[in-house]
């Protein structure tokens, strides 16, 4: 196993009285793909999102999250650096209601970078790992919700890669797109897990099995069974994950 | 089926339902239209009467600042400018405050505090004007006396009124403005490591300019029709105002206050419908104003 992106130690996540997350352990191996799989209610999302404490006032998240040895679940911890660390592309397109250039540097804005000529890298390297570049390069002051959705989706992860976390948290990226769309995110995908650990929740077993290295099958909140990928759809060891891959649940 | 052809395209219970239906909304629309075009006819025949009478001219209304239509000089300068006045100055002082309720209801405070609000701003919305002018005169009023001296009516008092009768609608539509900002583009921006207020600021403001700009244009709209509140707090002086404190008169409370003093067919009269159709153009303007902002945001 490689090195460690982010160690996850009795993790549980509760919305008021509920519990939706149980007990959840696991360590997120650096500069690969992770898929979350499991049914609707399983709670992937739900955990994927307490990662940079996305779920901060809406849910309450309980265990360590470790990161660069430090346990960021803890309330003196500064969630706007974790979440400068650990970026989020949600399932939604959420182009910001500015130009394509604008929404790419957004989150150096953030920060406070004015240099013009850090910007201008910024948004041709990330456009272009984000296989968006050719399409937009000549209209970059136009409105990005002018895009298409497929390219709104890849503005939206040029945007977070322009930010340069380590970490990169994908809620069902393609969900909403034509496979055309989904084909290039994918495309992308491959491509940048040589430079950030990749996180991602699909409802897409495909999905799952075509683009990452390790897989993780959650069923009513607990983490069943966690394995690369290939060894996961091929020999899984728990009965419940061969019957969810199998189609006889969920 | 014995006959298709019948059964398919013959008469029916359903086809007749609907002619009725399209024939009932078009006979009201019909009476609408009709009735906002012979508002707007009547208006305009009363309001040139002043002028093709000979009895008052273009320009002396618009620029003279001497209403004395006892002497036959109507110069509606005074007016048009009071009016413009506190309706503006209204419109300024009332949106920061409306924006910030607003903000605070739809970002800030827990999803509670709207649902104590929202009945509040919903029973201000609902107050006749009559009880905000009663206001102005037992409040507003004697502290404008004693904070700038003075009569205490005059300008700062209507603004004052105005300003507690439009916040609460500028308020209620700031928040239907900003809520109409999808949570995922807050979502997004929290993602990328934004603080609330920079979310706020560089996000949520600019997503929701157009409906803000609208709740500040409605509110003044309503400002610039307000007769009864304004009349009871400004001094109804047909002045041009010099100060703030001065008294003065607006189109609104000149027509209210006149109305019932002048004789159908005199040119006192003819004065006051060309007044009329002064505040006519401006909610036109207002409602044209809306339209462009609505479209561009």
């Amino acid at each position: 196993m490689n090195e460690i992106a982010l160690a996850v130690q009795n993790v549980a996540v509760a919305y008021g009285e509920k519990p939706v997350v149980t007990d959840v352990n696991m360590e997120f191996p650096a500069h690969q793909i992770t898929a979350l799989i499991g049914a609707s209610g399983s709670g992937k999302s739900t955990l994927l999102r307490s990662l940079n404490r996305m779920n901060d006032e809406i849910a309450t998240v309980t265990g360590q999250i470790n990161f660069h040895g430090v346990d960021i679940n803890r309330p003196e911890t500064n969630v706007y650096r974790v979440r400068q660390q650990i970026g989020m592309v949600f399932q939604q397109p959420t182009p910001f209601p500015m130009s394509i250039y604008e929404n790419v540097i957004y989150g150096l804005r953030l920060r406070g970078e004015k240099d013009r000529t850090v910007l201008d890298q910024r948004v041709e390297a990330s456009l272009k790992q984000a296989a968006l570049w050719e399409e937009v390069k000549d209209r970059l002051q136009t409105s990005a919700q002018a895009l298409s959705g497929g390219q709104q989706q890849r503005l939206c992860i040029a945007r977070t890669l322009a930010t340069q976390p380590e970490i990169i948290l994908m809620d069902e990226p393609t969900s909403a797109l034509d496979p055309i769309s989904t084909n290039q995110i994918e495309a992308t995908l491959a491509q940048l897990k040589e430079q950030f650990t990749i996180i991602i929740v699909t409802h897409n077993m495909q999905q799952a099995s075509r683009i990452s290295d390790w897989t993780a099958y959650f069923e009513q909140g607990k983490l069943v069974e966690f394995k690369p990928t290939d060894q996961l759809f091929m020999n899984p060891s728990e009965q419940r994950t061969a019957d969810y891959l199998s189609g006889k649940f969920g | 089926m014995e006959n298709w052809h019948t059964y398919l395209t013959g008469a029916s219970k359903e086809r007749q339902q609907e002619r009725r239906g399209r024939w009932l909304t078009s006979l009201a629309l019909l009476v609408i239209g009709a009735l906002v075009v012979t508002i707007l006819l009547f208006l305009i025949a009363k309001g040139v009467r002043l002028f093709t009478t000979g009895e008052g001219k273009l320009t002396e209304f618009f620029f003279s600042p001497t209403w004395a239509p006892g002497a036959g000089v109507f110069g509606a300068a005074p007016m048009i400018v009071t009016s413009l006045i506190v309706t503006v100055v209204a419109g300024l002082i009332g949106l920061p405050f409306a924006l910030a309720v607003a903000l605070a209801v739809t970002e800030i405070l827990p999803p509670v505090a709207k649902k104590l609000l929202q009945p509040v701003i919903e029973l201000l919305v609902g107050i006749p004007s009559v009880v905000y002018g009663l206001v102005g005169l037992t409040v507003i009023v004697p502290a404008v006396r004693q904070l700038v001296g003075g009569t205490g009516f005059g300008l700062v008092a209507a603004v004052g009124v105005l300003y507690l009768m439009i916040m609460p609608t500028m308020t209620s539509m700031a928040i239907e403005a900003l809520q109409a900002v999808p949570k995922q583009q807050r979502q997004a921006s929290a993602g990328l490591g934004a603080t609330r207020w920079q979310t706020i600021h560089r996000v949520v403001l600019p997503a929701a300019r157009g409906g803000i700009l609208t709740a500040m244009i409605f509110g003044m709209a309503r400002a610039f029709g307000e007769a009864l509140a304004v009349q009871m707090v400004i001094g109804n002086a047909a002045i041009m105002p010099t100060s703030l404190q001065s008294s003065a008169a607006t189109l609104t409370s000149v027509l209210t206050t006149g109305m019932g003093n002048t004789i159908m067919g005199t040119a006192a009269n003819d004065a006051l419908w060309a007044l009329a159709l002064v505040l006519l153009a401006m909610s036109l303007l207002f409602n044209l104003g809306m339209r462009l902002v609505t479209k561009k945001g």
